[in-house]
């Protein structure tokens, strides 16, 4: 039963907010897309400190030092690649004392096929919900593995969109195409439903969270969400006859939808529920009307209005999901309902990013450099005593939750697991053919819903399960090979402690550490043992869980 | 009166649990572990428990607990219960067998129809999203208000899918899935079997945590301690051995069906003898927007038996005055048939049943029309359940939890109605 009160009032606040968003001005025939950008990032990471900086000396807090370079070096390893570094790398990176070694770390990163494979499991989870309707036509899809090629050419986020709002073909030749088949029912894509996905997504607005009877709207508003819905009205899936998952645009009216919608207006229009079969035509929000209205066309005319750099939102949508990838939250939060209500910390933080990221043509690399050059993101986690309560400031790097992933991913590189390095030379999605692969099963036992949903995690996610999991499972307890490695290779205990504290937290201990260390191998009888004994409490401690 | 929880007495829950983790921390190992036992002896007299059996997907009512056959759509036969007068759907013989412990409540009316939100509503007492807080599920309320500290095993544990978290109740309340009955919680062992030297190492962790801790001084980082805490503490418990049903007879993991959801029920019978406070065990597909019928039947042919055989094995022990049984969905189903040829989502009237906990059985409480579509009397919100409920598990509903940011919130809303024919 569908409880349409709630559902139009939602719509009707998106709506509105769409409107306010748009505020009058036309949709453009589509933006060339830009090239990547040679823009420089170093000003726009000054901007963001002086932002950041008004604020705390307006609240009187005082920032943390510097990270040092092991801390900066894990963090954005975890954050551009979606794991720690491996112990060459950290090795590496220590040793170098050139003065741009972060801003060359960071290119480096950046150009390692990693960070593709990160950002394209984030999106990914965040645009596929498998349900009862999509399961069999998203089975075995790649568009993964399409996501993570995008990324790593560094192809433009307004391209990216466009190219998934558009996507037509056969699933098994045009990955892309999973977007759409990912809101079907009885194959057929549902207008409200990819309408729904791609505001969540795209910009950044969401509809179920409304609060039911404190917005009274007008017909009016409900009215244009529906307009936008009938851009996707010629979206077709599957073939009744071959079932081979596809997606093309048919003028021909929607012979298989069971959705309850449009099953009775042309292509290009859209009846609204529940309105005594009020029809309206696809019209972009804020009034105006495609160029011209070959039904063909209609997605690459919404594509083309959804990403243009005169549309804010959508700007500001993707530079507040960037910003919460490096920072834990958003400049705005929720992260995907970004209302003009919404709690939001630094709102001309978030313009200005909005505009240089619009500016750069939607390069998202470059808007990372710009991000990981400030001083606010290079800030030691280390509280001081005056600003321990003060996260949301940007005084210290808070701490984050790895996802799932980053986790299993982490994991794997510390421990050289058979599965991480298949991971790393294969890609995702051949390592995890098969349901039950170890990063499935992995992923689906730590994964928290919130990692999947907004995107950003509040809180510590993991219960007794999750920690007996990690201390009592096989996985975190295959130390030997690297114990033995290190014990083959290094001379003193010193050495073999100092080997293990760089290779799980990617840092040299410290002198006390390596005191307490050195006698805790002294009173057992096995060095192995010992030494595998030091390799899972590193592994098991919260510097190493949390990415920090 | 006002309760605050852990972490919002005078001291910060911050720092209520850095203090928590530095107590920990400061003995060695050994000492931790025999501080907790010593705790453990003290014990008390157990409050009330509770078993939740969720129907997840929402049961159709006509077909199980409130029969129509005045209504056309009705495909299932009405069957006597032990109580005259009153009828369950064919499918539930052994439930019917068992009508002189239940109480009926027909006149569920709540106004969530999406299964997230039902869920969530049925779960809390309060709509998901209002006022941008995550509202306490009624295990996470159990677990906070029956739960004893020194209890060895967690208060709140979940099977068969997965329940609702602690909100502001806080993170200790989370409920603990097991997602296979048959293997309880797993990883319990230590990868070598060796417990001592799994000591060992956990003390050298515990220090370890203590600089990261000062260093960040993050909930976060307090919370993971706590968690390992909680997690090497149950490795340690001779109570865990509750989570083995294979220590149970054969006629009993028969009797109660050797179905999933039976063994699960099982495990929650065991689990609450053994001093836990809520457990909540899911059975699945009840959403029959398509073959209702059979679909019904299936699901009562798992549901009856376990159901039944918890009830009689929870009475033979002794524990059914002091454990409330509830079997309850998200809602219930059109009175009609709907597009596809089953049943749909139907909030406006339907089901829930009580047994145990001290209540008044073999009753109904409210009616239905002749076609199970509306409540004629009797109505019982989401609210006025929540309520009722925490009336029975004797928790304080009017007293207010504090949030995080600081705000006072009762455990059940207010403009509560008790149904007062259970007491």
């Amino acid at each position: 039963m569908r409880i349409a009160c709630r559902k139009c009032l939602c719509i009707a606040v998106l709506a509105a907010v769409w409107l306010q968003a748009w505020n009058g001005s036309q949709a453009s025939a589509g933006d060339k897309t830009a090239k990547s950008s040679n823009r420089n990032p170093v000003p726009v990471a000054a901007a963001i400190d002086r932002h950041i900086e008004a604020r705390l000396s307006l609240a009187k807090v005082a920032p943390s030092p510097q990270s040092d370079d092991a801390e900066f070096l894990r963090r954005a390893a975890l954050d551009i690649t979606g794991r720690i570094p491996t112990a060459e790398r950290t090795a590496a990176f220590l040793g170098d004392r050139s003065p741009e070694r972060r801003a060359k770390l960071v290119d480096e990163l950046l150009a390692d096929r990693l960070y593709g494979e990160h950002f394209a499991t984030a999106w990914y989870h965040r645009m596929i919900k498998p349900d009862n309707d999509n399961k069999r036509l998203i089975l075995g899809n790649t568009l993964q593995d399409w996501l993570a090629d995008r990324f790593n050419k560094n192809q433009t986020w307004n391209r990216l969109v466009t190219d998934l709002m558009t996507a037509s073909g056969k699933r098994d030749d045009k990955p892309e195409t999973t977007f759409f088949l990912a809101y079907v029912v009885t194959g057929q894509p549902v207008p409200s439903k990819i309408t729904a996905a791609a505001s969540r997504l795209f910009l950044g607005v969401r509809l179920e969270c409304c609060e039911c009877h404190n917005h009274p709207f007008t017909k009016l508003q409900q009215t244009e969400f529906w307009e936008l819905a009938a851009f996707f009205t010629a979206a077709r899936g599957i073939d009744r006859t071959s079932k081979v998952p596809r997606i093309y645009d048919s003028v021909l009216p929607n012979p298989l939808s069971k959705s309850g919608e449009n099953d009775s207006a042309p292509v290009g229009s859209i009846v609204i529920p529940d309105s005594n079969g009020q029809i309206v035509q696809a019209k972009f929000l804020g009034g105006g009307e495609p160029m011209s209205s070959p039904p063909e066309q209609l997605r690459t005319q919404l594509a083309a209005w959804l990403t243009s750099s005169s549309n804010r939102w959508f700007s500001r949508a993707a530079v507040n999901r960037l910003w919460a990838n490096f920072f834990g939250r958003g400049i705005v939060n929720p992260i995907d309902d970004m209302r003009p209500e919404s709690d939001s910390s630094h709102p001309e933080l978030l313009q200005l990013l909005a505009e240089e990221f619009a500016a750069s043509g939607f390069d998202q690399k470059h808007l990372i450099r710009c991000i990981c050059l400030s001083q606010t993101y290079q800030r030691s986690s280390r509280v001081l005593p005056e600003n321990t309560d003060s996260d949301f400031l940007y005084s210290h790097m808070p701490l984050k939750m790895m996802t799932a992933d980053m986790l299993f991913d982490s994991l794997g590189t510390a421990l050289d697991h058979p599965v991480a390095v298949q991971v790393f030379e294969e890609g995702r999605m051949k390592a995890r053919k098969g349901a039950d692969s170890p990063q499935v099963q992995f992923r689906k036992f730590f994964r928290a819903e919130a990692d999947d949903d907004a995107g950003v995690v509040e809180g510590y996610t993991h219960g007794v399960p999750q920690v007996l999991r990690l201390m009592n499972e096989e996985l975190v307890n295959d130390t030997a090979a690297v114990v033995a490695r290190l014990m083959q290779v290094e001379g003193s205990s010193e050495q073999i402690i100092e080997g293990l504290y760089l290779r799980v937290l990617s840092r040299k201990p410290t002198p006390a550490e390596i005191k307490r260390m050195t006698a805790y191998v002294a009173g057992e009888q096995h060095a192995t043992k010992a030494y595998a004994d030091l390799m899972w409490v590193l592994l098991n401690s919260g510097e190493f869980v949390f990415n920090h | 009166m006002t309760t605050l929880p852990f972490h919002n007495q005078a001291l910060s829950r911050r720092e209520l649990l850095l203090l928590s983790a530095a107590g920990a921390l400061s003995a060695p190992a050994s000492g931790w572990f025999g501080q907790l036992a010593a705790q453990a002896a003290a014990s008390e007299v157990k409050p009330k428990s509770c078993i939740l059996l969720f129907m997840f997907g929402g049961p159709s009512h006509i077909d199980t607990f409130d029969p129509k056959p005045e209504n056309p759509s009705s495909e299932i036969n009405p069957i006597a219960t032990s109580v005259p007068g009153i009828q369950f759907g064919e499918f539930l013989p052994k439930l019917a067998g068992q009508m002189k412990e239940l109480a009926v409540l027909r006149g569920m009316s709540t106004s969530e129809g999406s299964h997230g939100r039902a869920r969530y509503y049925m779960h809390t007492g309060y709509r998901e999203g209002v006022g941008g807080v995550v509202h306490p599920s009624l295990g996470a309320l159990a677990s906070r208000f029956l739960g004893r500290p020194q209890d060895d095993l967690p208060n709140f544990f979940s099977m068969g899918g997965q329940s609702f978290g602690a909100g502001y109740a806080g993170p200790m309340h989370a409920p603990i899935e097991i997602t296979d009955p048959t293997r309880g919680v797993e990883n319990l062992q230590p990868v070598d079997d060796n417990l001592p030297g799994f000591d060992k190492r956990i003390g050298l962790l515990n220090e370890l945590e203590k600089g990261f801790i000062e260093r960040v001084r993050s909930p976060m980082a307090a919370a993971h301690l706590a968690t390992y805490e909680r997690a090497a503490r149950l490795m340690h418990s001779p109570k865990a051995k509750a989570f083995d049903i294979g220590q149970e007879p054969a006629e009993v993991r028969d009797a109660y069906g050797r179905t999933k959801f039976g063994d699960g029920c099982l495990l929650a019978r065991r689990l609450i003898e053994h001093g836990v406070s809520f457990v909540e065990v899911i059975l699945g597909n009840w959403d029959t927007h398509r073959d209702n019928a059979s679909g019904v039947q299936t699901l009562c042919n798992t549901l009856d038996p376990a159901m039944a055989t918890l009830l009689s094995d929870l009475k033979q022990r002794g524990m059914l005055d002091t454990t409330l049984v509830i079997c309850m969905g998200e809602f219930g189903r059109t009175p009609y048939v709907g597009k596809q040829g089953g049943r749909d989502h139907y909030p406006k009237a339907w089901t829930s049943v009580l047994a145990g906990g001290g209540i008044q059985g073999g009753q109904v409480v409210g009616r239905t029309d002749k076609k199970g579509g509306a409540v004629e009397e009797g109505r019982v919100s989401a609210v006025d359940f929540m309520a009722t409920v925490c009336k029975v598990l004797e928790i304080d509903y009017k007293q207010e939890l504090v949030t995080n940011t600081g705000r006072p919130i009762r455990v059940a809303d207010k403009d509560e109605k008790i149904v007062s024919e259970l007491f």
